[in-house]
Order: structure tokens, then C-alpha cells, then sequence
């Protein structure tokens, strides 16, 4: 998400607001942060000032913001502001019209080896800030919503009222749930969820075929519970996609996954390949973790033409195009969001630059050297 | 060498390494070691044990699933008369009994009535009636009362699907009648054995006439009435054609035709009576076949999208997770619980062959008849029960230790004809030696790994074009 660093004043806990640039705000329950020039507004949760100063005031403001970061604000984008000034911008307009990305929790129940964001303890309870988005955006042309963490399933009761709410305000958008579905093989709880919101596709992490390598991936005892919850989430005839994040660990065995897959689990809406964010233990266990898409293609190629074969969706995610073989440049996915999207200078060149997911902005490392497409 | 779990999951295996392999030593750095785990072939602990019993028997249930759609495919021998002679025809010719009943309209319409009622108290959702003969157009009276009141009666009944297929060989279509099984939507099976030279060399009158030009002539006007895809065709192998089926597969591809199912003789009817003139071993069978099949994917390699039947089942019990129907070869058997047959003169049998032996006097097969028996008498008859029982493969003697068990099937009525005995004698048994041998080679295809005849295989596997498969 877009973030910046301000001035916070009478700021004394974090603060969710939507913001406007209507002066006054008659709707008491609303909570709206006024993009304002001179100090005079009414009715509003929170200030936002460019001027480095201001007449003293018991309103809540943020202070001395670049000019060019308030004019990326619209109408209706939603910003969480901390004591400590920094503004977190929690849905952008005009960055991402039709989506909404929610953060259940920083908690996780695993330890994958390239988790590009460790879990952690959460500072402030999340669930009224995403109630918050959920309820302020209904008159938003939202089509997805995605739903992350942590492991949102760590948050049981906190992820299905968000659920509910998600389908009042939003009926027919589809729910991206990132899950590792551990807590899915309690058959239960999987019904409960299924049947808090009907259009939720559970993206469930599916790093292995055989136990060794997945519980090695996912740092604990994985395998058997993940199988359990895929079963689960069949009976409830849920939409299931399983991601496979490539890494050293198991770059070999992509062909053998989608087999396993294909003959386990035919019913799976969709099956993805993605390359690593590397960022977090990503970062830390690198060297475990690392290696090229140009050694990987010719897996990458079995795994994907057997799947195509059998007629298996499947989609490449997070790589991109000049290091990946021609033949499956068909199955890119311009997956990256757009606020950790980055292109290098030799990407200029390529044609492919629109369609191209390309790099991830936040991974440490960028080494691998893109060659622009030129025809 | 080749190991298959008792799923269908298959694996190549180095044969220096299976000593090992059975003696626990196998080095868990050997690459195909984590496959051995992914497949289920070896398990080391508690965890990847219940998984994979977990796992495995939904493969297996799902494998199974043809069981949950009890007897959906109904045959029904609208006459036993034909006005085609064919020297390898299984059915037979008209008798007095039948004569008898074409006569008395109300006893005809009683039978089809009750047939009807059988067929609609099955509790499958999708009917299949295939009408068959001799030749039904010769009725064409009966097959058009039994069209009407089938479609009537799906109407009515919302959860049923009905798909009537008349088994024909052409000769008696006309622009009326091909009007009426437009209007009920319904597809033709027919005959074809090659070229003209070919077709026309058993495929006569009686007269021994033949039938080639005329054939073709009433293909070109169903095709132009009922649509291009509503025909499909069926070849029988005698001595004749074995050794020009290239030129079948020419002529079948020449008529616009998407595949062909290479059909060995079956021993029934006047075949038995001419195998002399007709017949073949297996072994000379299956070099044929294997040939052709060669022939068939390079003309796929070319851009005809054109399949072997057979090879597509095989090939799919082999490489899909999901259940495949072909009543001939199902474990257990698919005789009366996915099909049954239901004579002119309301006899009903678990399969064609059980109706033909008792054309030849013996009616040990016959499991009721609709105007006396009622659904449940005549399908928990305790012949089909024993039917049923005795062809499970995992219980049969030489097949419960087969490797090729979770592909293969079994046809109770063929085993009775090759050996005397429903459970059949494999060691000698022609059906059992010619799937082997088709599964074999199969999976020399499937080792040679050529990803061209892969993708071509896969083509046929999910009725898709090449380049939709091909990346």
C-alpha cells in the first residue's frame, strides 16, 4: 500500500477515516479526513494540512504533506493515520478502482521459508478498520476483494464477520481468501466460512507433493491438514486455486506437483506459479531459497503443458516475460499490485512492458538481468 | 519396468532398483523416491500413511463413479429382421414369433409401453435409448411410436435427460423420416467398413447386392438434414479390412468423419458360423492395430482432427482421474447396471450378447420380461446380482494380480461364450490377451514420451483440437 510520513497533531491512536474534500460534514457517524488548505472545515474525523503549521486546534491533523501526495488522494479513498504521522493509504482510487485488499492479521500459524511478510504480533485490533473499508465503499465499483494476512484463518470470528459484511456491501464480488487452509481441516469451521460469503476462492499455498518437502517449506506440520482442508473445501464445493511459490526447494518437482494435483484434486478452479517476492525470510534464507526463472523454464514448461493438456487452468504469477520461454507467455498474469510494481531501464524498450507484471519493487533483490523483447 | 498403484497411478521404474525398491533400501536420495511418496507407491510415516488412504480412496470412488448412474444406456431391438446380409452379422433373421407379434398391433404397442415403463423407472438422470435391429428402419412404424413417447415422457419428467440414438445402416432413410428424427434430435450410429471395395465385400443384400453407393449417397442426406456431427460410424475388422485399414482410416477421414473405433469380431452369430473365411488370431490383430493406430496419429500430426476410439478409453482409464463409460469393459461389469437390452419381444437381457446366445437357444441370460416383470423384479434378478458379483477384477482369479486391473473390465457374457463360465478362463481368453496387449503398448507410447503424440493423445482424451492442448 502507499504510505507517507507527516506531522501527526493530537493524533493519540491510530485513526481510519475516508477522506473528502467536501468542507463540511453534516453526517455525524461518518469519519471523514478533509483534504484542507486553510484550517476552516466542520464535522471532520481528521486534517489533512500541506502548510508545515497551524493555528493551535483540539482537531485531529496530520501537518507538512507534500502537495504531491495529497493530490494522489480522491474522493472516497480510505487512509489510516498513526500517532507517529504516518498515513497508510488503505484503498486508493485511483491506484486500484475495482479491488479492495483487507488485512486480517500479521499472525501466522506457519513459518514458510519465502514468506515475504513475517508474521507478527498485531499492535491494534484490525477488524473495525476493515469493517470500516467494507462498509464506506458501497457506492464503489468493487469487484474483488482480497482477503490476507498473516493467516486470516488465525482470526476465525474476526474473518467471517468481515466475510458477512463483504457480502451486504458487496453481493456479487469475488473474495480472494490467501489462506494456508491449516485450520480448514476442522470441517466445521471450513462450513461456517463457506457459508459466511458465497463467492469466496480459497488461494490456498500448495508448495509440494510429498510431505517432506512441503512441511520443510512451510516450517511445521502442513501436509496432512492441508490434504484434510482441500478435501473439506471440495465436499462444501468451494473454489479452490492452489499457488505454488517457486523457490530451490522444490523447482524441480513443478511437473510432479501438477500431477499429484491433476490427480488428486481435479476439481481445483485453478493452479498458479509464482516467483518469489524476495523480502522477509524470503530474504533472510536466500541462499536455500534461490534460483534463477531461466533454470527453472524447462519445469516450468513440463508443469504447465501437462496441466494444459489434462485442461487444468493454470497461470504464471509474478515473473516476468523475457525470463520465462515463449511458449508459455500465454499463462502471464499481470499479477503484481500496482503499489509494488517496478520496471527497470531496459524495460522501456519491451514491448511486452504492459502486459508485464514486472518486477517486485519491495525484493531485496533484482538481479536477475532482464533483456528487453523487442519483436 | 512399469509399476501401477491400485488407483491407476503409474510410474517408470529402473528395474536394477526394484530389489531394492522391495527390501526397504531403496536411498531416499533417489529422484524418483519423493514420486514413489507422491504417487503412493511407499510410505514412511503416520501423516503421509492416513493421507494417503485418505487420498486414495477418493481416487478409487472417483474411478467408480459410473456405479452412481445405475443403468442409464437401454437398447432395443425394434426387429430382428435386416434387408442387409451381412456374412459377419451377429443378429439373425426374422422368426415366426416376431412375425406373429407384428401382426397383433395391440400386443407390438404393449410391449413398447412397458419397455418404456421399465426404461423411465431407472433411476438414472440421463436415458440413453439406443434403437437397434436387424435393421429398425425396417419398423419404422415402432421406432417412430418409441421416439414420440420417450421425448413425451422426458418432457414430463424434469430430471430427466433423454438422448435416443438409432443404429442404422442407412439404406432406408428418407427426407420424411429424417424430418422426423431431426425434430427429436436424434443422432445415428451406422455401419462402415472402408472403401467401396472393402464395405461392399461383406456389407450386401440378398441378393448380394451391394451396398457402397447407396450408403453413401443416404450419409450425404442425413448428414444434410440431421447435421454433419449427428452421424457417427462403426467398423468391423474381418480378414478383409485388417490388412487395409489405412485405407479405412482414409476413407473415414475422406467422408469427414472425427474418429473410428477399431472393432475385432465378436463371436456371435453367423461370424461364428463363417470365422473360417472371416476371422483372425489376436496376435495378427494387434500388429494391424498398432500399425493403424501409427497411421492415425500421424494424420492427427497433419491437421486432421481424427481419434481411435479405443485407444482414447485406454487412454483416459489410464491418465484421468475421472470415471470413463464403456459398458464393455468395466469392473464391475457395466452388463445391466449400465446397460441393458430389451427384445421385440419384451425379453430383457444385461447385454446384446446375452440376447444373441439366446437367439441361439439358450436363454440363461434373460433377466425378465416388461410384461410380466417389474422394474425391481427384472434388476435385482439374482442372474444380474451374480453378473455383477463375479466381475469384480480385484476378486478375479488372474486379475486381481493383473497390473493392467485398474483399467481393464469385464464382459460376464463374452468370459460364458470363450470359456462356459461368467468369471472366464484369462489364460486362454482372446478378449483378456488382445487388452493386454493394447495396454502394453499404450504405455510404450507413454514411455517413449513424444510430447507430439502426447498432445495428440490428450487431444483425443478431452475432445479439444491440437492447438488448444498444445502450448
Amino acid at each position: 500500500m502507499t504510505s507517507y510520513n507527516g506531522k501527526a497533531i493530537n493524533v493519540t491512536r491510530p485513526i481510519v477515516a475516508q477522506v473528502t474534500y467536501k468542507k463540511i460534514n453534516l453526517l455525524k457517524f461518518a469519519k471523514t479526513a478533509f483534504i484542507s488548505n486553510d484550517n476552516w472545515s466542520f464535522g471532520h474525523k481528521l486534517l489533512l494540512i500541506s502548510q508545515k503549521k497551524t493555528q493551535k486546534s483540539k482537531s485531529a491533523m496530520i501537518v507538512d504533506i507534500d502537495p504531491s501526495f495529497l493530490m494522489r488522494l480522491s474522493e472516497n479513498d480510505i487512509i489510516q493515520v498513526l500517532p507517529n504521522g504516518r498515513i497508510n493509504v488503505l484503498w486508493e482510487k485511483k491506484l486500484n478502482p475495482y479491488d479492495i485488499t483487507l488485512f486480517i492479521t500479521n499472525q501466522c500459524n506457519a513459518k514458510c521459508i519465502m514468506c515475504p511478510q513475517p508474521p507478527k504480533k498485531d499492535k491494534y485490533p484490525l477488524l473495525d478498520t476493515n469493517l470500516f473499508i467494507l462498509k464506506n465503499l458501497t457506492n464503489e465499483p468493487i469487484k474483488k476483494i482480497g482477503i490476507t494476512g498473516g493467516e486470516p484463518t488465525t482470526k476465525p470470528n474476526d474473518l467471517i464477520k468481515i466475510l458477512k459484511q463483504a457480502y451486504q456491501s458487496f453481493p456479487t464480488s469475488k473474495i480472494d481468501l490467501l489462506t494456508n487452509a491449516k485450520k480448514l481441516s476442522d470441517f466445521s469451521l471450513a462450513k461456517e466460512i463457506s457459508i459466511a460469503n458465497p463467492n469466496i476462492i480459497y488461494c490456498v499455498s500448495f508448495p509440494s507433493d510429498n510431505m517432506e518437502d512441503f512441511n520443510n517449506i512451510m516450517g511445521g506440520d502442513f501436509y496432512k491438514t492441508t490434504m484434510q482442508s482441500i478435501q473439506n473445501l471440495a465436499i462444501l464445493r468451494q473454489n479452490i486455486e492452489l499457488r505454488i511459490v517457486i523457490s530451490k526447494k522444490n523447482y524441480s518437482r513443478l511437473l510432479q506437483i501438477s500431477e499429484f494435483i491433476y490427480r488428486n484434486f481435479p476439481f481445483v478452479q485453478h493452479i498458479a506459479f509464482m516467483g518469489m517476492e524476495v523480502i522477509g525470510y524470503a530474504y533472510e534464507n536466500l541462499q536455500e531459497l534461490d534460483i534463477s526463472p531461466r533454470e527453472y523454464n524447462v519445469h516450468l514448461l513440463d508443469a504447465i503443458r501437462f496441466l494444459s493438456r489434462c485442461h487444468m487452468n493454470a497461470s504464471i504469477y509474478n515473473i516476468p516475460f523475457c525470463l520465462i520461454d515463449k511458449r508459455l507467455w500465454k499463462f502471464i498474469c499481470n499479477s503484481i499490485s500496482a503499489w509494488k510494481q517496478n520496471y527497470v531501464n531496459e524495460c522501456n524498450l519491451c514491448i511486452k512492458k504492459d502486459n508485464c507484471p514486472g518486477l517486485f519493487s519491495t525484493s531485496k533483490v533484482q538481479k536477475y538481468s532482464l533483456s528487453p523483447i523487442m519483436s | 519396468m512399469l509399476l501401477i498403484n491400485f488407483a491407476g497411478e503409474h510410474i517408470f521404474f529402473p528395474i536394477n532398483l526394484f530389489s531394492s525398491l522391495i527390501a526397504y533400501k531403496l536411498d531416499s536420495k533417489n529422484k524418483l523416491y519423493k514420486t514413489l511418496k507422491s504417487k503412493y507407491f511407499i510410505y514412511g510415516e503416520q501423516d503421509e500413511l492416513n493421507t494417503a488412504v485418505s487420498l486414495l480412496s477418493n481416487q478409487i470412488r472417483t474411478k467408480q463413479r459410473y456405479l452412481q448412474d445405475f443403468t442409464s444406456l437401454h437398447m432395443i431391438e425394434v426387429t430382428n429382421y435386416c434387408n442387409l446380409q451381412c456374412d459377419y452379422c451377429q443378429a439373425s433373421t426374422v422368426t415366426l414369433e416376431e412375425a406373429k407379434i407384428k401382426k397383433d398391433n395391440n400386443l407390438k404397442k404393449n410391449i413398447l409401453n412397458k419397455t418404456l415403463d421399465i426404461i423411465f423407472d431407472s433411476p438414472s438422470n440421463s436415458i440413453k435409448i439406443e434403437l437397434q435391429g436387424g435393421e429398425p428402419l425396417v419398423n419404422w412404424n415402432s421406432c417412430k411410436y418409441i421416439i414420440e413417447n420417450a421425448h413425451a415422457r422426458g418432457q414430463l419428467l424434469k430430471n430427466k435427460n433423454v438422448e435416443i440414438i438409432v443404429c442404422t445402416n442407412l439404406l432406408l432413410v428418407d427426407e420424411e423420416k429424417l424430418a422426423f428424427l431431426k425434430k427429436y434430435n436424434v443422432h445415428i450410429s451406422t455401419s462402415l467398413d472402408g472403401n467401396k471395395e472393402l464395405h461392399d465385400k461383406h456389407r450386401t443384400s440378398y441378393s448380394g447386392n451391394p451396398s457402397y453407393e447407396k450408403f453413401i449417397e443416404k450419409l450425404a442426406l442425413t448428414r444434410k438434414i440431421l447435421g454433419h456431427n449427428s452421424v457417427g460410424a462403426l467398423l468391423t475388422v474381418t480378414k478383409s479390412n485388417l490388412y487395409h485399414l489405412k485405407d479405412v482410416v482414409d476413407e473415414y477421414i475422406r467422408l469427414g468423419f472425427n474418429g473410428l473405433f477399431i472393432r475385432a469380431l465378436n463371436p456371435y452369430g453367423m461370424a461364428t458360423r463363417n470365422l473360417e473365411e472371416l476371422g483372425y488370431t489376436v496376435e495378427e490383430f494387434i500388429q494391424e492395430y498398432k500399425k493403424t493406430l501409427a497411421y492415425i496419429i500421424e494424420q492427427n500430426k497433419k491437421g486432421h482432427l481424427f481419434a481411435d476410439y479405443y485407444t482414447q478409453l485406454l487412454f483416459k482409464r489410464i491418465m484421468s482421474p475421472f470415471s470413463t463409460g464403456f459398458m464393455d469393459l468395466q469392473s464391475p461389469a457395466g452388463a445391466g447396471i449400465s446397460g441393458a437390452i430389451y427384445d421385440f419381444n419384451g425379453n430383457v437381457y444385461p447385454t446384446d450378447e446375452g440376447r444373441m446366445i439366446a437367439r441361439m437357444g439358450d436363454e440363461r441370460f434373460k433377466i425378465g420380461n416388461v410384461l410380466t416383470d417389474s422394474y425391481e423384479k427384472i434388476f435385482t434378478n439374482p442372474k444380474l446380482i451374480n453378473i455383477t458379483k463375479k466381475s469384480i477384477l480385484f476378486t478375479t482369479p488372474s486379475c486381481s494380480n493383473c497390473i493392467f486391473n485398474p483399467y481393464c473390465g469385464s464382459d460376464p457374457i463374452r468370459n460364458f461364450v470363450e470359456s462356459s463360465d461368467i468369471v472366464g478362463h484369462k489364460p486362454s481368453s482372446d478378449f483378456c490377451k488382445k487388452n493386454k496387449l493394447l495396454f502394453k503398448h499404450l504405455f510404450n507410447l507413454l514411455e517413449k514420451n513424444d510430447q507430439d503424440t502426447l498432445d495428440i493423445l490428450w487431444s483425443w482424451a478431452t475432445k479439444r483440437p491440437l492447438r488448444e492442448v498444445r502450448i
